[in-house]
């Protein structure tokens, strides 16, 4: 029984009223007393109560309204009726409007205490029902706000799942499977697997994670399971006493993973043959040493030699063009950006390759911008990139040709072109300069060895640096080769260190 | 001359070409030398070559190619062809891809680098 239990009377009559207090005040109710109708209704809309004692026979307001309005706000209160002498039928009446019980006057304060203590009891056990009721209604809406939630994800979700019983026959499935895989009957669900899908791997599959209680993951081709390449995962499901009611299946779409290893494979075995063939010629190269450095005249050996090691250069350019380029491709390179001078970067690069160029006779020269410019870059990788560009013109430049460096500056942009009077570039190949190991093979380039990669770490560095690289060429003409990049802010300090991502 | 074997010697890398040339000529052959398939059918209707030593792996028209050629012209059928290259030549420029040498008419398949002293045994095998 609660404690401070609030009772309220309502009755005209003061010795009922103070008759109740007395009775039950000792017992640990608290008592409010209201002396007709309307007041009853004023101490009710101010306060809680747990039980009213209400007169039925009242001036004003009756007690029949003011059970009605009780019912009306108050539903749940016990209201226990008191009526007078010899109007029990009154008392049935109003238990028929909702009154929990009645006492007929006169009554003794031990009735009183009873009937109340009857009333609260049965408002307890009722706050409980409530209870366990809304509990209830929560723990319901949990489950099927979870169940919502469950079924959200299942038809969402990209991979395909299939639900089979132990039979084999479809019970589920979300509509990701409908999507993914190549289903043979309508309806899917209620059929055996056997039947809707063809793939005789699939059915077996599913029938291991059943027999053999595990799990099985298998790999299918584009077939007849589905167009693209999957990876299934079946296990079986089990209750908690170990038996298998069925196998539960997701397939993931791999395609991109096998494309990738394809592309992967394909470069590996293009490095190899690169590399291969060079360091064959070499090897053959020492063979004819042997052989022939005893019987011919030392012209023959010292022509050898010098090749030998021209190859062995390159190879070693090869390798160290393929490690930029991973390097490049990679997402933490560190970029060391410095402030650098145009003009002074350019002379420099030009010196490096005057030796070179003399040797086949041809005129390297620089014509410098008429401002002094300045752009953010990667000392060492910008240069890489130049002398690159500046190298293959003098390579593809025959005798006597020219190799002309300028560069312009306007609207925030520099651009530095490299010309040469070289064998140029056929049409059909321009496209394709910029692939990884492509070079151009004709009777012209025949004596012109190289890794193809070149070409390949200069654009990735150019477009690193937020610029761009542009191709002309002639066939027979000559090729100009334009890098542009966007020029340093004048409040840029030098020596930053960035990191920037490659694209 | 007409007492010296005629060898046509077919590679698309000077490098090879030379080391080899130099080899060869040592053991007493004539060579001449050609860098891909279609100098190499112009070179042996020019020079009427014993025997043709080629390289798979040529642009313009590769080893498999020329190979083709000459063993479908009952005029050259008879030369014997020796095919050479580094084992994983499947990036073919030309239409011929990954041929095996089981498919191939070449008579014999020796890969790079050649010991000279093979080379030379296989030529005399050939010859």
């Amino acid at each position: 029984m609660p404690d401070c239990a609030r009772v309220l009377i309502i009755d005209d009559e003061q010795v009922i009223r103070d008759g109740c207090e007395r009775s039950l005040s000792g017992n640990g109710y608290s008592v409010s007393k209201a002396e007709n109708g309307e007041n009853g209704i004023q101490f009710l809309k101010a306060d809680i109560f747990d039980v009213v004692l209400l007169d039925l026979m009242m001036p004003g307001i009756d007690g029949f309204e003011v059970l009605s309005w009780i019912r009306e706000h108050h539903p749940s209160m016990p209201v226990v009726v008191i009526t007078g002498f010899a109007t029990v039928d009154k008392a049935v009446l109003a238990m028929k409007q909702g009154a929990f019980d009645f006492v007929g006057k006169p009554f003794t304060p031990d009735y009183i205490r009873i009937v109340v203590k009857r009333a609260l009891e049965k408002r307890a056990l009722q706050k409980e029902t409530e209870k366990l009721k809304s509990e209830k209604a929560l723990d319901l809406m949990t489950i099927i706000e979870e169940q919502s939630r469950l079924k959200t994800v299942f038809g969402c979700m990209m991979e395909a799942v299939l639900i089979t019983n132990r039979e084999g026959i479809v019970v589920h499935h979300n509509p990701a499977a409908v999507k993914v895989l190549q289903i043979e009957t309508d309806p899917f669900i209620g059929k055996s697997l056997k039947q809707s899908i063809s793939d005789q791997k699939l059915v077996k599959m599913v029938c291991e994670a059943l027999e053999q209680a595990k799990h099985v993951t298998r790999e299918f081709e584009p077939g007849t399971i589905s167009r693209m390449y999957l990876r299934a995962h079946s296990s079986p499901v089990q209750t908690s006493e170990g038996t298998i009611l069925g196998a539960v299946t997701v397939f993931e779409d791999i395609t991109t993973h096998k494309m990738i290893d394809q592309q992967k494979s394909e470069f590996v075995a293009m490095v190899a043959h690169e590399l291969r063939a060079p360091l064959a010629s070499v090897e053959q190269m020492i063979y004819a040493m042997k052989a022939g450095c005893s019987t011919f005249e030392g012209t023959a050996c010292e022509h050898l030699h010098t090749r030998m090691t021209a190859r062995t250069k390159e190879l070693l350019q090869l390798i160290a063009n393929l490690l930029s380029l991973s390097r490049l491709e990679s997402e933490n390179i560190v970029f060391n950006l410095e402030a650098i001078n145009g003009n002074t970067l350019l002379e420099n690069i030009v010196e490096v390759l005057t030796p070179q160029a003399q040797n086949k006779n041809i005129a390297l020269t620089l014509s410098p911008a008429e401002v002094d410019w300045t752009f953010n870059a990667d000392f060492d990788h910008i240069r890489s990139a130049f002398i690159n560009v500046m190298g293959n013109a003098v390579k593809y430049t025959p005798e006597g040709g020219q190799v002309e460096v300028k560069s312009k500056v306007s609207s925030g942009l520099v651009t530095i072109e490299i010309s040469d009077t070289g064998i140029g570039i056929e049409k059909d190949s321009l496209p394709h300069i910029f692939d990884r190991f492509f070079r151009v093979k004709d009777k012209t380039t025949r004596l012109i060895t190289g890794s193809g990669l070149g070409l390949s770490v200069v654009k990735k560095v150019v477009e690193a640096h937020n610029g761009f690289v542009d191709v002309v060429s002639e066939h027979g003409a000559g090729t100009t080769f334009s890098l542009s990049f966007p020029l340093a802010s004048n409040s840029i300090s030098s020596n930053q260190t960035q990191n920037m991502s490659s694209k | 001359m007409s007492d010296r074997k005629n060898v046509l010697l077919v590679d698309d890398d000077p490098d090879f070409v030379d080391a080899v040339k130099t080899l060869v000529e040592k053991d007493g052959y004539h060579v001449n030398v050609a860098y891909d398939g279609q100098e190499g059918l112009e070179k042996v209707a020019e020079s009427k070559p014993d025997i043709v030593i080629l390289d798979v792996m040529m642009p313009v028209m590769d080893g498999h190619g020329m190979c083709d050629q000459l063993k479908d012209n009952p005029d050259t059928a008879n030369i014997p062809v020796i095919l050479l290259t580094a084992v994983a030549d499947h990036v073919s420029t030309s239409s011929y891809t990954h041929r095996d040498m089981l498919e191939s008419q070449a008579e014999d398949y020796i890969p790079k680098p050649v010991e000279p002293a093979e080379l030379l045994e296989r030529i005399k095998h050939w010859l």
